[in-house]
């Protein structure tokens, strides 16, 4: 089944084709609810609550962009509005959990090094990951962010900068940017 | 080494790392997203619904009353015909009285006197409910409420203290005659397993390559089943009867690494050839997950191998065109990828089953039921697409309650 047939699929609400479509996009759209959410659960309940409104929104999707940008879209929404209404924000911060962070050796390395920047991520207070998340990962702008978040655009910068602060001082704690260091050199 | 971190070539490298980030979301997330987008076709609520019955239905066995009061002749009459057919219960006479006992509880459920000028009526119920009373030895009916040991049965004396069975037997002898139908509800747990046969065994359709001939399959497949469903039966003589219904099922499985090198390729070949899924490499291990419901309807019969008026032996056979109703097999790879190839498996399938159970009474038509089943899958999971396994069975225990009409 091709893309096209399974958007049209599931348009019509066939559900051969959505199950198609949430198996092809739901472990990656995980993993962008896992960033914004306070646990595993929060995460499951934000793509749940997000393929719902997928799957009832998708008549609007005209076909311009990518599919998947525009579930990511709904779903970056979702966690948004999940956080708010459940009031999961909150200030507490202790890098000293930085250096335990490491993924469990049995993983892939790709895996390993992407879930440790997520991990290292998440360690960041909810607000502070919520703005780095929209900003650098997302593309979101600092006016669409202040929109988004309903504060104010110098706020969403200074969050940023921040936020930037501390995930670069615990990737270093954590040892992850060291071996970056090839990487950063090319960039 | 802060060199390294102006602002485009980190975030550049959060978006890289974490672009491809992927996680395996639950079973339950897909199930609570389908249920909420479907919400007629909630396949749940139907097992719930069937489970509820199966409560109702129970329920309503045991609460069978035996009390009764009867004020006029007519309900007498009635009432008496029927209590005959109770357990435990016997009819004693007394000339001036009559009296419903239940021997086991020492509960009265009928007493009333009989004068003199009504002995004329009271005979007239006795023939219109073909037995002829004798005079009894009488106990006192204050005395655990029991008046007689002995009742006289179409001129026949019968010891109810020393031989109850001979009592039993005439009133279990009336009642077999009373219904050819019953129906029943059961439910089945039971274990599936693969035949795990090799590849020289797959059928003419599969593609298996050469090499992979001699190759054993490496997977176990062991996961439980639920089944429940309700029948209806009929007695065509004594000890052979017929039935046919309805049963709903629930199966979760999973098999690791269910193919070979081989048969993997051509598997994953072909899954991309027809659905253009290119998630799975050729050196990717493979688990199938496997949850489906199906409905099925046996038809059947069973035979009596022993038995007694309290408890009999049976042994059942039957086959079960089997339709699933859905079904969502998920091939994983670590944790985060997966493929659905559910239009290739086969949506009809039948069963056939043979069973053997012990069935005992437990009020005057009512029968509670247990005992082992097995069953074999007659045709593969899959119709023209390479054989990942061979055809399933299931062993199982199946529990249930009968009751006649």
């Amino acid at each position: 089944m091709t893309e096209e047939q399974m958007l049209a699929g599931s348009k019509i609400n066939n559900a051969n084709a959505q199950v198609l479509l949430y198996n092809r996009y739901s472990p990656k759209m995980l993993g962008v609810c896992y960033r914004y959410a306070f646990n595993r659960e929060d995460a499951e309940d934000m793509l749940q609550e997000g393929y719902i409104k997928v799957f009832s929104t998708l008549h609007q999707f005209k076909n311009e962009g990518s599919l998947e940008g525009w579930i990511r879209k709904v779903i970056v929404n979702t966690c948004i509005n999940f956080l708010k209404k459940h009031k999961k924000f909150n200030d507490t911060i202790d890098i000293s959990y930085a250096s335990e962070i490491h993924s469990s050796q049995d993983l892939i390395p790709s895996i390993v090094q992407a879930k440790d920047i997520v991990e290292s991520i998440r360690l960041l207070p909810i607000g502070y990951r919520t703005v780095l998340n929209l900003y650098a990962i997302e593309g979101y702008s600092h006016h669409e962010i202040s929109r988004l978040l309903d504060i104010e655009e110098a706020t969403s910068r200074s969050q940023y900068a921040r936020a930037k602060k501390l995930l670069q001082e615990i990737l270093i704690k954590s040892g992850i940017i060291e071996k970056q260091a090839a990487y950063f050199k090319k960039a | 080494m802060n060199n390294y971190y102006n602002i485009d070539s980190f975030e550049q490298f959060l978006r890289d790392k974490t672009k491809d980030f992927k996680m395996m979301p639950k079973k339950r997330v897909w199930f609570s997203i389908y249920n909420n987008i479907h919400p007629s076709k909630s396949l749940p609520s139907a097992f719930t619904g069937l489970f509820l019955m199966f409560i109702f239905f129970s329920i309503d066995f045991l609460n069978t009353s035996y009390t009764f009061n009867p004020r006029t002749k007519t309900e007498i009459n009635k009432k008496i015909n029927s209590s005959l057919l109770f357990n435990n219960t016997v009819l004693l006479i007394d000339q001036p009285s009559l009296l419903l006992a239940n021997k086991t509880k020492k509960e009265i459920i009928h007493y009333s006197k009989i004068k003199k000028n009504e002995r004329n009526t009271f005979t007239s119920f006795a023939k219109e409910i073909k037995f002829e009373f004798e005079e009894c030895e009488l106990m006192k009916p204050d005395q655990d409420k029991i008046i007689s040991d002995f009742i006289v049965i179409n001129n026949q004396k019968y010891d109810s203290k020393n031989n109850p069975n001979q009592i039993d037997k005439l009133i279990y002898s009336k009642k077999s005659s009373s219904s050819n139908l019953s129906y029943e509800i059961y439910a089945s747990p039971s274990l599936t397993f693969s035949d795990n046969k090799d590849v020289n065994s797959f059928s003419k359709n599969d593609e298996v390559s050469e090499g992979s001939k001699s190759k054993k399959h490496n997977f176990r497949y062991s996961d439980l089943n639920l089944s429940a469903g309700g029948t209806i039966l009929y007695n065509i003589n004594s000890s052979i009867r017929i039935k046919a219904g309805l049963e709903l099922s629930y199966s979760k499985s999973s098999i690791t690494n269910p193919f070979n090198e081989n048969d993997k390729n051509q598997f994953i070949d072909k899954l991309n050839e027809n659905n253009g899924l290119m998630f799975l490499s050729d050196n990717q291990n493979t688990f199938l997950e496997l949850n489906s419901y199906n409905i099925s309807i046996p038809i059947g019969s069973e035979f009596e191998l022993a038995g007694n008026e309290r408890i009999h032996w049976y042994a059942g056979v039957s086959l079960e065109p089997t339709f699933k109703i859905y079904d969502n097999p998920v091939l994983n790879k670590y944790s985060d990828l997966s493929i659905y190839d559910a239009y290739k498996s086969r949506k009809w399938n039948i069963n056939s089953n043979l069973e053997t159970f012990l069935s005992l009474r437990i009020n005057k038509n009512s029968f509670l039921k247990a005992g082992p089943q097995f069953r074999y899958q007659l045709f593969s999971r899959y119709n023209n697409l390479i054989n990942p396994y061979n055809n399933s069975y299931n062993f199982g225990m199946k529990f249930g309650i009968s009751k006649t009409f």
